[in-house]
């Protein structure tokens, strides 16, 4: 086992410090072989064909050689800035290949990058528009009159208002660290993107669309140690071990792999729901229709993170009193914001809890 | 002893970054990053019609257009669209007999 690196150096004797040189030797030596892992880590673990295109947005199905057994089809939905093959990052660590082991016929949904000319979608064009569009094709594709939807992040608030605006097409709804009520502003995120602070209609004006940069340092701002200092700590005690390596460079890739938000979406998710918690307060509009979350009848599971830093259960777990429905449930798990997807103790106990609630749920193939 | 180090400091950038003076330090550097991205945008704007080269203000109102078409074609095929299912739903209504020869009623709007 190699020395942990040295927390006050002063303190260290002759020993300490040749032993520690030693192990340094040893790390540079493997560096060659980190550098080689990193060229060879591949993200995305479960094969898929494109099964629909329309603009940048793609529609994902997943194919496997396990049987279909459930005839509804599930529909993963994810936030617009980052991509969503975290859902299905690595073998072992997919949230993806859960469902399609047990059965499940499943999609993904790619809202691809926005380029300049799409700083003028907003709210309406991705929910009504693409959103609306996609869920159509899966019907047709399946003949399912109903589909399931798991929308993670922002792609859960996303799903839950389309649900509420069209909830004859959804049979059941999951949402994965969703943010929904802003009314607890007392998270670093909520401070920041206060109106007082966070002038987004100025930002809007003058970038076009949200800029990636600004949205990856503010989330890696959000914990400067963990993400800054803890985590190349860890990388370079690891430096030998090549499990760890590919886990960190496959992670690293999603992390750094951010994309812009198409301006107006972003303006108006912004100032709607997190500076004017519209979505649970009532008024937030896409397009000439109110939401009303009292609409969503399905059944619901809300999963929270308990060590969430971005999106803290206060903001997810309103939810479930907001909505019609009387199927509802929600679980919270020791877990962080993206530990919920790729966690190795998420992927053990929690996601194996979601497949049973959701196969309850489903039709099966005849 | 390290991670109770890395654990102290965390809590100290958490206090500190949600502090007022650390909200309105980060206000005043936005407002200025902001407006000095929008003096070189209107600069670059300048300069590229004064050499008669489209600038992305010009792209946008291009764009803006563009959008206000697609939703002027878009709300036009919505209305043929609930005009058609309305046909549909009287032959229904008229002929039972005629409701299985016709054809399916189209799944849900333009938009």
């Amino acid at each position: 086992m190699s020395p942990t690196m040295p927390w006050m150096p002063w303190t260290l004797g002759p020993a300490d410090w040749q032993r520690l040189s030693a192990d340094f030797a040893n790390k540079m030596a493997s560096l060659p072989r980190a550098l080689e892992v990193a060229r060879r880590v591949r993200v995305g673990a479960t094969p898929s064909e494109t099964t629909y295109r329309v603009d940048k947005l793609r529609l994902l199905r997943y194919t496997t050689d396990v049987e279909q057994r459930y005839k509804t089809p599930l529909l993963f939905v994810f936030a617009l800035v980052n991509r969503p093959y975290i859902l299905d990052l690595r073998p072992g660590k997919s949230v993806v290949s859960h469902f399609v082991n047990r059965g499940f016929d499943t999609y993904n949904l790619d809202w691809g990058v926005p380029s300049d000319g799409d700083r003028f979608l907003d709210m309406e064009d991705y929910i009504e528009r693409y959103l609306d569009d996609v869920v159509d094709r899966v019907r047709d594709q399946t003949g399912c009159e109903k589909i399931n939807i798991l929308g993670y992040c922002m792609g859960g608030t996303m799903s839950a208002t389309y649900t509420a605006l069209h909830p004859d097409k959804v049979r059941n709804l999951i949402l994965l660290a969703a943010p929904v009520d802003w009314s607890n502003r007392e998270n670093l995120l909520a401070k920041w993107t206060d109106a007082s602070v966070f002038d987004v209609d100025k930002l809007i004006a003058v970038y076009g669309n949200a800029p990636p940069q600004l949205l990856q340092g503010s989330f890696l701002m959000l914990k400067p140690v963990s993400t800054m200092l803890e985590k190349y700590f860890s990388f370079y005690e690891n430096l030998e071990d090549e499990k760890f390596l590919e886990d960190f460079f496959a992670m690293e890739t999603w992390l750094n792999d951010n994309i812009p938000v198409a301006g107006e979406m972003f303006r108006q998710f912004v100032k709607h729901c997190m500076q004017e918690n519209r979505l649970i307060e009532g008024g937030l509009r896409i397009g000439d229709r109110t939401v009303n979350l009292r609409d969503i009848t399905c059944p619901i599971l809300n999963l929270t993170a308990a060590q969430d830093h971005l999106v803290p259960c206060g903001q997810s777990l309103p939810f479930n009193d907001a909505v019609g429905s009387k199927d509802r449930k929600s679980i919270t798990f020791p877990a962080g914001h993206i530990g919920m997807a790729v966690g190795s103790k998420a992927n053990r106990e929690l996601w194996p809890k979601v497949c049973d609630w959701l196969a309850e749920r489903s039709d099966e193939t005849t | 002893m390290r991670q109770a180090f890395f654990d102290a400091w965390a809590q100290y950038c958490d206090e500190f970054m949600r502090s007022p003076a650390f909200l309105d330090a980060m206000k005043k550097a936005m407002d200025g990053a902001l407006a000095f991205k929008q003096q070189i945008n209107e600069y670059l704007t300048r300069t590229l019609h004064e050499t008669q080269i489209p600038a992305r203000s010009d792209t946008d109102s291009i764009m803006l257009v563009l959008r206000s078409l697609e939703e002027r074609v878009l709300g036009r095929i919505e209305d043929l669209n609930r005009k058609v299912n309305e046909l549909s739903d009287r032959v229904q209504a008229v002929s039972p007999a005629g409701a299985s020869a016709a054809a399916p009623r189209p799944r849900g709007g333009a938009r």
